[in-house]
């Protein structure tokens, strides 16, 4: 017997705990092809545990997570081997890593009690963003199709992909990716490919971050669009059934000299400033400077007109200005996370690994004003960890773990009765009421 | 005599007047109740058709509504809002009712993962 196997197999029992993946390589034809059992973790980020480089993958008893790092698609499942499929692309050079990209899977309804899944992602080094049907046990795959897409620039933080229902075109799915100064939104039919051609007008800049969208009227259409560059403009695009997309500016924030290229948020708040409540568009932006990261939030009230620009953010804890920035010192592994009011935001840890998902720090700040939520705005761990950020509840309180860490034994919330309070997060926070109408005797006269 | 004639005239012509103001307000009365009724049938007629689909648990596009805007914001993922009626009498013409939103927060969903 071969030497190599005999010491393969020695080391196997040895090391029982080590599972081998279950590797496939995609073939010219479109079809799958068997791999030798590779060790799942070749990379420094290629470790198999949950983390924010991956996302839960619902409706598969075996399988709940999904990755796609290094040119592969990776499942992982807490009994199984990590299934690995390696999609066609262009071989990198040995020693490189390949860049994040932005990517998504989603459940898609088929026949059979089997659950079906649709994986779009962009791959850079090939300069393609590709679609392809899968089925896991038995493994299928099915590759749909592949158009050609070269962003012009790219981000540092992976976003997912999201097939959208336009309201300029409600006839089909689009996946809509950041453009060029030229054609600012990319935007491709998700069942064929095919690219439509927005009318959008053209712009300056370069573009990292995948757009958002707006379904204002609940229609399932989205009727607004925004696009962020990576010098710091943020594009609204407005659908008008008569002129067609509107374009406004939110912010710009072009002097500030940074780099816009980590993420984009929005979100729908209510917030307290001066006398009275205000309530419209929250935007959380991640950016970089030569030295630093930098988080940015901007509170833009509804039906507001005028351009939100560097002197409208306060540096300090504040609620009087048009939002808040701070500075964080090392990378965000992932997008803000809001609960209750409150922003968390994992911060990569110093190690050997620029492109793993561990984090030993915490920014935990209000969201409207940035005041810290706790002792500090930026929170030390105890020791670092990749897991997801999760809640787990207490008696009838909250408390915030990783994996079996528990980072903060207590959660907060925001205390709406006065400015810039907060209480302890509890099952009353929950649930809540708003009255719409009230129909009451009517009075004939 | 002519006189006499001058005060019957009189009095007819201001009872002519007062006829005509008191049909005038019962015109009103007639055509602002109908017009209130109208308002109040098409209030209940949509709020029927919205009330119905939302207790049946069909019409899904009716029952999805945008959630309000909060002090406390949550991860999209965890909130569900809903329209709801308090009360059932609010269809009878003369009783009170009201529609409110809800909203139900699960911080599990996912494992309660962020």
């Amino acid at each position: 017997m071969n030497i190599k196997v005999i010491t393969s197999l020695v080391c196997w029992g040895l090391s029982p705990q080590i599972l081998w993946a279950e590797s496939w390589q995609e073939t010219t034809g479109g079809t799958l092809l068997l791999q030798a059992g590779s060790q799942p973790g070749a990379g420094c980020a290629a470790s198999s545990d949950a983390s924010y480089l991956s996302q839960p993958l619902s409706g598969h008893m075996q399988y709940h997570r999904a990755r796609y790092s290094e040119q592969r698609l990776r499942l992982t499942g807490d009994s199984v081997p990590e299934l690995q499929i390696a999609p066609l692309s262009v071989p990198l050079p040995a020693g490189t890593q390949s860049q994040p990209t932005h990517w998504g899977v989603h459940t898609v309804a088929t026949q059979g009690q089997q659950p079906g899944y649709q994986f779009h992602w962009h791959d850079p080094d090939a300069e393609v963003l590709r679609s392809v049907q899968f089925k896991l046990s038995p493994l299928q795959w099915q590759p749909r199709w592949t158009a050609s897409y070269r962003p012009s620039a790219n981000a540092w933080l992976s976003d997912r992909i999201r097939p959208q229902r336009l309201a300029d075109d409600p006839s089909a799915e689009w996946l809509l990716l950041p453009g060029d100064p030229r054609v600012p939104i990319r935007a491709f039919d998700a069942a064929s490919g095919l690219p439509r051609p927005l009318p959008l007008a053209a712009t300056t800049g370069s573009f990292a971050l995948l757009p958002l969208t707006d379904d204002k009227n609940l229609d399932g259409l989205s009727e607004r669009l925004y696009l962020l560059s990576r010098e710091g403009v943020l594009w609204q695009y407005d659908w008008l059934s008569v002129n067609g997309w509107h374009r406004s500016v939110v912010a710009d924030l072009q002097s500030t000299g940074w780099d816009f290229d980590g993420s984009l948020q929005r979100f729908n708040g209510r917030w307290q400033q001066d006398v009275g409540q205000r309530q419209g568009d929250i935007f959380v932006l991640l950016a970089r400077t030569a030295t630093d990261y930098r988080l940015i939030v901007l509170r833009r009230r509804d039906g507001e007109r005028q351009t939100l620009t560097w002197a409208d953010l306060a540096s300090a804890p504040d609620l009087s200005k048009g939002g808040w920035q701070m500075s964080i010192p090392s990378r965000p592994v992932s997008q803000a996370k809001l609960v209750g009011g409150i922003l968390y935001l994992p911060l990569k840890s110093v190690s050997n690994c620029e492109a793993d998902a561990v984090y030993d720090r915490l920014v935990a700040a209000q969201l409207y004003s940035g005041a810290a939520a706790y002792t500090d705005p930026l929170l030390p761990l105890k020791q670092p960890v990749q897991a997801p950020l999760r809640l787990i509840r207490v008696n009838n309180e909250f408390q915030l773990w990783s994996g079996s860490v528990q980072l903060i034994s207590q959660l907060q919330t925001l205390d709406p009765a006065c400015l810039m309070c907060t209480e302890v997060l509890t099952s009353q926070h929950l649930q809540g009421q708003e009255q719409l109408a009230v129909f009451q005797h009517e009075q004939v006269y | 005599m002519r006189t006499k004639g001058f005060v019957l005239v009189m009095c007819l012509l201001f009872g002519l007047l007062c006829s005509a103001l008191a049909l005038a307000a019962l015109t009103l009365t007639e055509l602002s109740t109908q017009f209130n009724q109208a308002v109040l049938k098409q209030k209940q007629q949509a709020l029927t058709a919205m009330s119905h689909q939302i207790l049946s648990g069909s019409g899904r596009d009716m029952q999805a509504v945008r959630c309000p805007a909060q002090h406390q914001i949550w991860p999209e993922t965890w909130i569900r809002c809903q329209i709801r009626r308090v009360s059932r009498q609010d269809l009878a013409a003369g009783s009170y009712g009201q529609v409110i939103v809800t909203w139900q927060i699960d911080p599990l969903t996912q494992g309660g993962e962020l």
